[in-house]
């Protein structure tokens, strides 16, 4: 089994790697986090936590950490729904899937999480650097018994939670579904009490999307407008992906694009990203802003600014890869689908032109629809001088190098596929 | 001079070239289409009937031998030439419909048109009156995953044929259907081919191979048999048919 476990991360080894990579970068995110946390300064402790922000920013962080590992982990598992499927035809038990794919997961914690952790401990300087000199903060940060507990137990809880998720995965799906590599699935709405013109939904989403950050300059001298503003701008996000965005989509590949012979097809392939990936989208630019948003409450203190900031910086790392991961999965679904807009005369350049034009259009609209928010909320800061200039730069590029670094692997990974088909 | 459609000679595809899995899958074959015809390509499994039908219809290229296409050869052809062929002359059908998933039945009958910068609203009367003709006029806005085996292979079929294609490929087109829908199918190419339409299609089905003018067998990567309905009765034609793969079976048994 361990063997095989060997073999099978050999022979998948750029997925492997990335899978690797999640676990690297959630060890070093937990790691610093918790010492930031955990410090004196900041007051977190294991039992009756005074610190509300903080202890609020913690569980926040914890929950993203889960939910990226659940998507990584799908799109590792996902590529690997044949080989399973082979062993349980074979005679292979639900039981010893699990081991293997646990043989698989454990082999690639063991060498994440000692690199993860040496990489936190090279940075500590570092944020201590940061610290003394631009937060002007007489705390230091240092290796803390309770913080190194806690990211042991976390991570010992990510490995616990691989093993139910890749055991949810074999049990819940049959061989044949395993063999078909999975499909989208028909979803079924719920039924409605009221019934609300598609008209009324579609502005008045566009109203509470847009509205929020106009009212940011009448009311952003206080940080629980800003706050209660961005929830309700969120929201309206929420709704605008589905009555304006989807829609708008329709309405455009129908008439303007139809004979359009590439925007006919990435018109039609975004959409579908887009309806896919709508959650990923919605926690990435939810995310970003409440946190910024947090940020405000905690001016007051050093420590929690920069507890604050690794947040904003874990997040977006983070919540990025789910969106890499999340479009990769759906690649690896779109072979097919590239090989039937061959048969139908498209040629290889046009496939690339699509690929791009897809990608660049939608990590293009989740840049753009988060920058709306974070830019101007950027701005309060520096206009009612709450921030450093350098801070501001700091959080905007943080915000935006993740997501181009995943824009670019997915990018990548399209062409690998379509080069191979 | 008869002009043919589609034509080979000596077509030769090899996989995997010049290295230890070397495997002849075609063997200098020589065939040719003429205007109008329906030809029936049958043989048993692996003996090389995708391999063929994807060579001539330009998805796949042989290793050797001549593929004339209007009488001009392929390699002669540039990529961009050989890709205009195949959305201005091609219609195909597959098995397993092989629709697009992001887009909608209406997005995908009208991609062949798309191609060919037909104008939006031409786009859309043409899709209409296709899918009307099909019965699937309600479905238009639906993606494929919604939709029932045989809606899908009807949505197929109209993209398949919204264009005007001179030459229809069938790759096992009744596959995933049931008995009803094939039926259906069948008749629907019958009538196509009445108004001049080429159809090649691959079926190990000897009923469904009846529906030809003209069937092929292959067998290990060769033309074994070829058998030309001419004036025969569809039920003479199928006799012929169903002894041609009993003999084959015969065949295969004493050979046990």
């Amino acid at each position: 089994m361990i063997k095989d476990a060997l073999r099978s991360i050999k022979d998948d080894f750029s997925r492997s790697l990335f899978y690797w990579l999640t676990f690297v970068l959630t060890s070093f995110f937990m790691f610093l986090f918790f010492h930031l946390s955990y410090s004196d300064i900041v007051g977190v402790t294991l039992i009756d936590s005074q610190n509300t922000i903080a202890t609020v920013l913690t569980v926040f962080v914890i929950a993203i950490c889960m939910i990226v590992i659940f998507f990584a982990n799908s799109f590792y598992v996902k590529k690997k729904a044949q080989s399973i499927a082979i062993r349980l035809v074979c005679g292979g038990t639900y039981f010893q899937i699990v081991q293997y794919l646990l043989f698989q997961t454990g082999i690639l914690l063991l060498l994440a999480i000692p690199i993860g952790i040496i990489l936190a401990c090279l940075c500590m300087p570092i944020l201590n650097l940061v610290l003394r000199n631009y937060l002007y903060s007489s705390h230091f940060l240092r290796i803390r018994y309770d913080a190194v507990v806690s990211t042991t137990v976390i991570l010992l809880f990510e490995v616990i939670w691989c093993t139910i998720l890749n055991l949810g995965y074999t049990y819940r799906h049959s061989i044949k579904d395993l063999l078909d590599d999975g499909k989208i699935q028909v979803k079924f709405a719920l039924p409605s009490f009221f019934q609300i013109p598609l008209s009324v939904k579609k502005w008045g989403s566009v109203l509470l999307f847009i509205v929020p950050v106009l009212l940011f300059y009448v009311y952003g001298s206080e940080p629980k407008n800003l706050l209660f503003l961005s929830i309700i701008g969120m929201f309206g996000l929420y709704m605008n992906i589905d009555y304006f965005v989807i829609p708008q989509m329709n309405i455009y590949l129908q008439t303007k694009w139809i004979h359009q012979k590439l925007k006919m097809i990435y018109g039609g392939m975004l959409r579908s990203d887009f309806m896919l990936m709508k959650k990923n989208i919605i926690l990435l630019v939810v995310s970003a802003v409440l946190i910024l948003s947090m940020l405000i409450f905690s001016l007051q203190n050093p420590t929690e600014v920069m507890l604050a900031m690794i947040s904003f910086i874990v997040m977006n790392v983070l919540l990025s890869l789910s969106i890499m991961f999340c479009y990769s999965m759906e690649i690896v679904g779109r072979r097919k689908m590239m090989k039937t807009i061959a048969r139908l005369g498209y040629m290889k350049d046009d496939q690339e032109k699509m690929i791009r034009y897809e990608v660049i259009g939608f990590y293009c609209f989740v840049m753009g629809v988060s920058l709306i928010y974070i830019l101007n909320i950027l701005i309060i800061l520096y206009i009612h001088q709450f921030l450093h200039i350098y801070f501001i730069f700091v959080l905007f590029i943080s915000f935006v190098i993740p997501l181009v670094f995943s824009g670019f692997v997915n990018y990548r990974y399209y062409m690998k596929m379509i080069s191979e088909c | 001079m008869t002009q043919y459609v589609l034509q080979t000679k000596k077509l030769r595809k090899v996989y995997g070239l010049h290295t230890s899995n070397e495997f002849e899958a075609l063997h200098d074959i020589d065939f040719a289409v003429k205007e109008g015809e329906f030809v029936c390509i049958m043989g048993p499994s692996g003996s090389g009937k995708s391999t063929f039908i994807n060579n001539i219809s330009t998805i796949d290229m042989p290793t050797s031998g001549l593929l004339y296409i209007n009488g001009v050869e392929v390699h002669t052809m540039s990529t961009s030439a050989i890709g205009r062929f195949r959305y201005e002359n091609l219609g195909f059908v597959f098995q397993d419909f092989n629709l697009l998933d992001t887009h909608t039945l209406y997005e995908n009958i009208a991609m062949p048109l798309s191609l060919v910068k037909v104008s939006s609203q031409d786009i859309q009367q043409k899709v209409r009156v296709i899918a009307e003709y099909f019965h699937i006029e309600h479905l238009l806005t639906k993606f494929p995953y919604e939709c029932s085996g045989g809606q899908r292979q009807r949505a197929a079929i109209c993209r398949a044929l919204v264009g005007n294609p001179q030459i229809i490929i069938a790759d096992e087109p009744t596959g995933n259907l049931d008995s009803a829908n094939s039926q259906e199918l069948l008749k629907i190419f019958q009538e196509l081919n009445k108004k001049g339409v080429t159809i090649i299609m691959v079926s190990h089905d000897s009923m469904i191979a009846s529906y030809s003018t003209r069937l092929i067998y292959i067998k290990d990567g060769k033309i074994q048999k070829t058998i030309q309905r001419g004036q025969l009765s569809q039920d003479e034609y199928f006799q012929r048919i169903v002894e041609l793969n009993s003999l084959e079976s015969r065949r295969i048994l004493k050979d046990l």
